[in-house]
């Protein structure tokens, strides 16, 4: 009688082991039809791929960063979810003149090598 | 120093999990004492900065999930780790982190062993009896800072500042400038980093075509044809995680499939993954890319228009002075035939032709450069790597989709101003120990494969104080023992290593680092293009008495005072960190519960746009910002005394290894390739358990070295698998087991990088009593210097092969 409530007591740790570990967040990770179906939008809402699964866009990580609610965010209540706000005008970034600067030839000009090292070495990043 | 750093994510999802549980104990009936008192507090873990005291979720069994930013690899993803009654116990990905999105290798999982590791250093250490005897006492951390700093000021009132040098490794965030400013207030031009072992050459080889100081990043996703040139992209590239996603989504999620191409002498895990694995002959990514553009341009492939407008030095063209000048066109179309690639990189002429066509017609098409140590060290990384990068001229995916991006940051908040004061000035103007920048090595940004030299030589004069920051060079480059000399000919050589690895045992004083999962700091985002930072931050208190370099270094400046104190006026590097990021614009709690900040949207430029000289031409210093990208380097003919027109163009120069076929290759038949593997830490920080275990992810090998050969090879040597062999070059041996891999260049070998290092602890399986895993691959080598780049040139070295 002890071993079976012991086998049943092994049984039932597994039960809630599996059920708890459910809701690890690895499990967040994964693209599922069933949030498509919740929320009422295509895969392609959250993800960059149409049919789902792999990098989220903006839209899908907000709406992760806030608990997967009913509604997946727009654009802009994204970017506000995940506190960005931009430093860039897309605009620059569009061409607007057909006009090319013409190429300008090699010239010789001279800087320390000292001067230009140190240069180089303040670069952006890590 | 913030107030309150306590992490909240939204409640609901703390709420559902706490449910979990209730729904688990209740159902069940049993089992509630393990969970009773459990509370799950998401994202808090340490809850004050480091000034406070960390106040660590309880001494009971209370939960939390802190988000920090993993720092096991250069690919800097975010992390969260479930911290329960103040013991870190699980190591996730951080699901809102756009680089991995929830997603984490198992480097990142298995860096609680490094926080947990046995061989950790947990008191400040002098060395007693002779350097690298072992004969150590455990000092305070006020004895250890006045002893360096006795021996900083001593050398400042010598008038000696720049006889103090700081020898790096990969810095992150913050760290890269409060390291630069710390030794220009001081008065040193000697800050010396690893780049030269690494990445050096693909930074130069952006700045003197692309005009962009930085490397490179990829935009994988909406790529549809991405040609990897060496390195390992799946499994030790910078950005690998990020990478990872975005080709399966290349390949697998979207309506038209992507092609990745894999070009290695050795198949890897990339090779297996990729839709074509391409072997090549070691040391000739550059004659290959060579002959594609020989391909594309011969066949009217390229972007015409693109390369028209904003390219410079594709046609012949004539100087201000009327002189004429070769263009890339008819250079490549002179030297690259594919007759002759072909015969250089032993690949077939059809392949080659294939590869071209498939690459030009296949846009958008990348060619991606490899920043792993030894990837293109072969003597002609800088030209290797420009004519890989050309690739992306040829076929407009200069800041295109699906092409090169150029990676933004961060506008943060100013340094505070500095004054140097005369000391400074003078150690400022003296030449550098490493010799970067000298004649010969104009370009190199360090040169750390000629220190040891140098240090032996006293040239151009003695080191007196000499720093180890996330480096061990005794074990990188130990230039047959060389370096070892080198480092106990120093008077006094301070390590910041978390364990006893081979540079520190040579140290007077080792001042223990902290872990990543012990300190604040920040990250910056790289690989995606547009700007962004992941905070690092505690997820348990300190085990041991250790610290965060970045403390060590403003307690330095302080005590050492004056101008020094006055540039670095921080009380802790999370003070700094949160001034230098005070400046972008978001609302901090959200930056703190995400556990990262970014832009989330990358523009491209469009040719001709306003942006476009931000991404093309941007960095020049000495040639026009006329967005337009060079073929021929106006920057190096302005830098160069009387160019020749190839100095200026991407060009093919054979490996010195390559070119002999007389007696000393006969001896020597064998070729020695480098490749990183997943399993391999960025640096070393002790013996990871579980990484050994899975070392060889396809040979098999654990907790050992292996050294792989082509089996026609091995046959010939009548050797049999897993038979242990000597491995010797001109400048040293190991032993090992072979491994017969067919998917390996012929006349290549290889050994795995990474291994070989002494412990403290007697780690292993096989041999209980082994102090060292495996063997070092770098004793076999003898790093030289690139002329102009400074990169170490040591690929491929010629081995021999015979039964132990
Ligand atoms: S890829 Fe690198 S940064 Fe990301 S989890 Fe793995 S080791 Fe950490």
């Amino acid at each position: 009688m002890a071993t079976a409530w012991k086998v049943w007591l092994c049984l039932l740790a597994i039960f809630i082991v599996a059920l708890v570990s459910f809701g690890q967040p690895n499990a967040t990770v994964r693209a599922l039809p069933e949030y498509s179906a919740q929320v009422g939008e295509p895969c392609a809402t959250c993800h960059v791929s149409p049919s789902g699964g792999g990098p989220r866009g903006p839209r899908g990580t907000a709406w992760v960063a806030s608990s997967k609610p009913g509604a997946v965010p727009d654009l802009l209540q994204a970017l506000e979810i995940l506190g960005v706000r931009l430093t860039v005008d897309p605009l620059e970034y569009r061409a607007v003149t057909q006009e090319i600067d013409s190429a300008a030839a090699p010239e010789k000009t001279s800087i320390p090598s000292a001067e230009l090292l140190e240069y180089l070495r303040d670069y952006e990043g890590n | 120093m913030p107030d309150n750093l306590d992490l909240k994510k939204p409640s609901d999802s703390s709420v559902t999990r706490r449910d979990f549980i209730k729904i688990g104990a209740t159902a069940a009936g049993v089992g509630a004492a393990l969970w009773a008192g459990s509370r799950l507090q998401k994202g808090s873990g340490v809850s004050s900065g480091p000034a406070g005291g960390a106040a660590i979720a309880a001494q009971s069994m209370e939960e939390s999930l802190v988000r920090t930013a993993c720092a096991m690899c250069p690919a800097g993803c975010g992390l969260e780790v479930r911290v329960v009654g103040g013991k870190a116990v699980k190591v996730e990905g951080n699901a809102i982190h756009p680089l991995n999105q929830g997603v984490c290798c198992l480097k990142g999982q298995a860096s609680l062993e490094v926080l947990y590791s046995p061989e950790r250093i947990r008191n400040p250490w002098r060395q007693l009896g002779a350097r690298g005897s072992g004969d150590w006492e455990e000092i305070s951390w006020d004895e250890a800072i006045d002893l360096v700093v006795e021996k900083l000021v001593a050398l400042r009132q010598a008038g000696k500042p720049h006889s103090l040098a700081l020898v790096h490794g990969e810095l992150r965030g913050e760290m890269r400038g409060l390291v630069n400013r710390f030794m220009q207030v001081y008065g040193s031009p000697n800050t010396i980093s690893t780049s030269s072992l690494g990445e050096q050459s693909v930074r130069l080889a952006s700045y003197l075509t692309q005009g962009v100081n930085g490397l490179p990043v990829y935009d994988l996703n909406n790529a549809s044809y991405v040609m990897a040139f060496g390195g390992n992209l799946l499994e030790s590239s910078r950005h690998v995680i990020s990478y990872l996603g975005s080709l399966a989504f290349m390949r697998r999620g979207r309506p038209q499939r992507g092609k990745l191409v894999a070009v290695h002498p050795r198949l890897s895990l990339t090779g297996i993954k990729a839709d074509e694995w391409v072997p090549i002959r070691p040391g000739t990514y550059g004659a290959l890319a060579l002959g594609m553009a020989n391909v594309i341009i011969n066949s009217n492939l390229y972007d015409q228009d693109f390369v028209r407008d904003f390219t410079f030095g594709f046609e012949d063209f004539e100087d201000a002075a009327g002189n004429l000048h070769k263009g890339f066109k008819s250079l490549v179309l002179e030297r690259y035939t594919l007759e002759r690639v072909s015969a250089i990189t032993g690949i077939a002429g059809e392949t080659i032709a294939r590869l071209a066509g498939e690459f030009a017609t296949n846009r958008p098409a990348v060619a991606m450069l490899p920043t792993e140590p030894g990837e293109l060290g072969s003597g002609n990384s800088l030209y290797s790597a420009m004519a890989i990068h050309s690739l992306n001229a040829l076929v407009g995916s200069i800041d295109a989709p699906g092409g090169v991006l150029v990676q933004r940051y961060p506008t943060l908040a100013e340094w505070p101003e500095i004054s140097l004061d005369g000391t400074a000035l003078t150690g400022l103007g003296q030449p550098r120990i490493d010799g970067a920048g000298q004649a010969d090595i104009p370009l190199a940004l360090s040169a750390l494969q000629q220190l040891p030299d140098r240090i032996l030589h006293g040239e151009p004069y003695p080191v007196e104080v000499l720093l180890l920051l996330n480096a061990n060079p005794v074990y990188d480059l130990p230039q047959g023992g060389r370096t070892a000399q080198a480092l106990l000919q120093v008077p006094f050589v301070v390590s910041f290593a978390s364990t006893l690895d081979e540079s520190a045992a040579h140290a007077d004083l080792i001042l223990p680092a902290s872990t990543f999962l012990e300190v604040w700091g920040d990250d910056f985002m790289e690989g995606t293009g547009y700007a962004g930072v992941t905070l690092r931050r505690p997820v348990v208190e300190t085990l041991h008495n250790t610290r965060d370099p970045g403390d060590v270094l403003l307690a330095l400046a302080k005590h050492v005072g004056g101008g020094l104190a006055e540039a670095l006026p921080w009380k802790s590097y999370w003070e700094l960190v949160r001034y230098r990021l005070s400046a972008i614009d978001t609302d901090w709690e959200i930056f703190e519960s995400n556990g990262n900040w970014s832009e989330m949207v990358y523009f491209n430029a469009s040719p001709g746009s306003a942006a476009w000289n931000r991404v093309v031409g941007r960095d020049r210093r000495l040639s026009p910002k006329d967005g337009r990208y060079d073929f021929f380097s106006r920057e190096l003919y302005s830098l160069l005394a009387n160019p020749r027109d190839e100095d200026c163009l991407p060009h093919f120069e054979l490996p010195a290894t390559l070119e002999d076929v007389g007696e000393f290759a006969q001896e020597y038949p064998f070729l020695l390739v480098s490749q990183a593997l997943i399993t391999q830490s960025q640096h070393w920080q002790g013996v990871v358990p579980t990484l050994q275990e899975a070392y060889g992810l396809q040979s098999h090998a654990r907790w050992t070295s292996w050294v792989e050969m082509n089996p026609q090879a091995a046959e010939a040597l009548g050797l049999e698998e897993n038979e242990v062999v000597w491995i010797e070059s001109q400048f040293g041996r190991v032993q090992a087991p072979v491994r017969f891999y067919p998917g390996l260049w012929p006349n290549a070998v290889f050994l795995p990088a990474g291994l070989g290092h002494s412990s403290r602890v007697k780690w292993g399986r096989g041999s209980p009593e082994a102090l060292v895993v495996g063997v070092n691959p770098n004793v076999l080598v003898h790093m030289q210097s690139e002329l102009l780049s400074g990169q170490a040139a040591f690929n491929p070295t010629r081995v021999k092969i015979y039964k132990a």
